[in-house]
């Protein structure tokens, strides 16, 4: 039984989150491992990235995260990894991990993603040199996802991301931004290699629940939303990771 | 830091007032939040949402009032700053 402990948007800046700090530091009677779908800092400085690496340092089971938008915005990301890796997290854009938890093995496939919007109402791969951009850099990280999902053989998978790769989680937020909060790209890459479980964080205000339409189960665990420091899930070893 | 607006024209227009203090509560370093609605009613211009520190939550009323200095501000953002005993454990089978 693998126990895991879920949250995005956590947007620590250069002041103490102490309700963050203590609950986090107290996971070790609750969870396995802690995922986090990005948007960790407030910009992305250096100041924040020592505060944040403060924070998980103390984090009493390994921490695996991907970065968000927000932490892109200060232009300072290899310092801001660099740092958390200092503090033993991995960080994931395109990579995998596979941990061990009681017998069992957990593979983690994780990209920021993008947006770009979803079937039907989307943005398409045409027109000005920035479109094209925007839309390639979603195609570019769903490839990456799907090739690293691909890539894990173990007991279960799980896809962790900024953006969303359904509307479901979304519901909530203004229609009008949902281009912007991610990309059926993000689930189709999914579908394609398989997964037991999405985690993603980026839309405040959205829902909690969604699936893909091959049936992986996402999950937004955004913390305004939620509206506590973590998120508990629990895989069932019985249950193989899907085709 | 955004660049403080006025009370005339365009800068009285609630929809553009309202685009303003979204813009700003996202960019500003004070407060850097996308995820904050935005609302105007008449004169008075309502933040929903939540944020994660008293400092952030009252920051976003100094933001917000020079983007729209001629209405009021009611600052509703709600503060998550209390440690949170474990929810739930959904179970995935």
């Amino acid at each position: 039984m693998i126990r895991l402990a879920a949250v995005g948007d956590i947007h620590v800046g250069e002041e103490r989150d102490e309700a963050l700090a203590r609950d986090l530091a107290q996971l070790g009677g609750c969870a396995d491992v802690l995922l986090l779908a990005g948007d960790l800092t407030r910009c992305g400085t250096r100041a924040e990235a020592a505060e944040l690496a403060s924070i998980l340092d103390a984090a009493p089971v390994p921490v695996v995260a991907v970065l968000g938008n927000h932490d892109h915005h200060a232009d300072q990301v290899d310092e801001l990894v660099g740092c958390l890796e200092s503090a033993g997290v991995t960080v994931l854009e395109g990579g995998t991990i596979v941990l061990e938890v009681h017998g069992t093995t957990l593979g983690i496939a994780g990209v920021k993603g993008f947006g770009g919007g979803f079937a039907g109402a989307c943005a398409s791969d045409f027109g000005e040199p920035e479109m094209k951009a925007f839309v390639r850099h979603t195609k570019d990280v769903a490839e990456q996802l799907r090739a690293g999902l691909a890539s894990l053989d173990t007991d279960h998978r799980v896809a962790l991301l900024h953006y969303s790769p359904v509307a479901a989680t979304l519901h909530g937020e203004p229609l009008e931004i949902f281009p912007f909060l991610g990309s059926y790209l993000l689930a189709e890459a999914i579908d394609a290699a398989g997964a037991d479980l999405v985690l993603h964080g980026h839309a405040h205000r959205g829902s909690e629940r969604g699936v893909t339409p091959g049936g992986v189960r996402v999950r937004n665990v955004a913390r305004p939303l939620i509206g506590r420091s973590f998120q508990l899930f629990e895989l069932d070893p019985a249950a193989a990771a899907m085709p | 830091m955004s660049e403080p607006r006025g009370t005339e024209g365009v800068d009285a227009v609630p929809e553009y007032v309202v685009a303003h203090v979204h813009e700003a509560l996202a960019t500003d370093p004070r407060v850097m939040e996308q995820g904050i609605e935005v609302v105007a009613t008449g004169s008075t211009v309502v933040l929903m949402g939540r944020v994660f520190s008293q400092r952030q939550h009252d920051a976003a009323s100094e933001v917000a009032h020079e983007q729209a200095p001629g209405f009021t501000i009611r600052n509703d953002l709600e503060v998550l700053d209390r440690p949170s005993p474990p929810g739930p454990v959904e179970q995935l089978r």
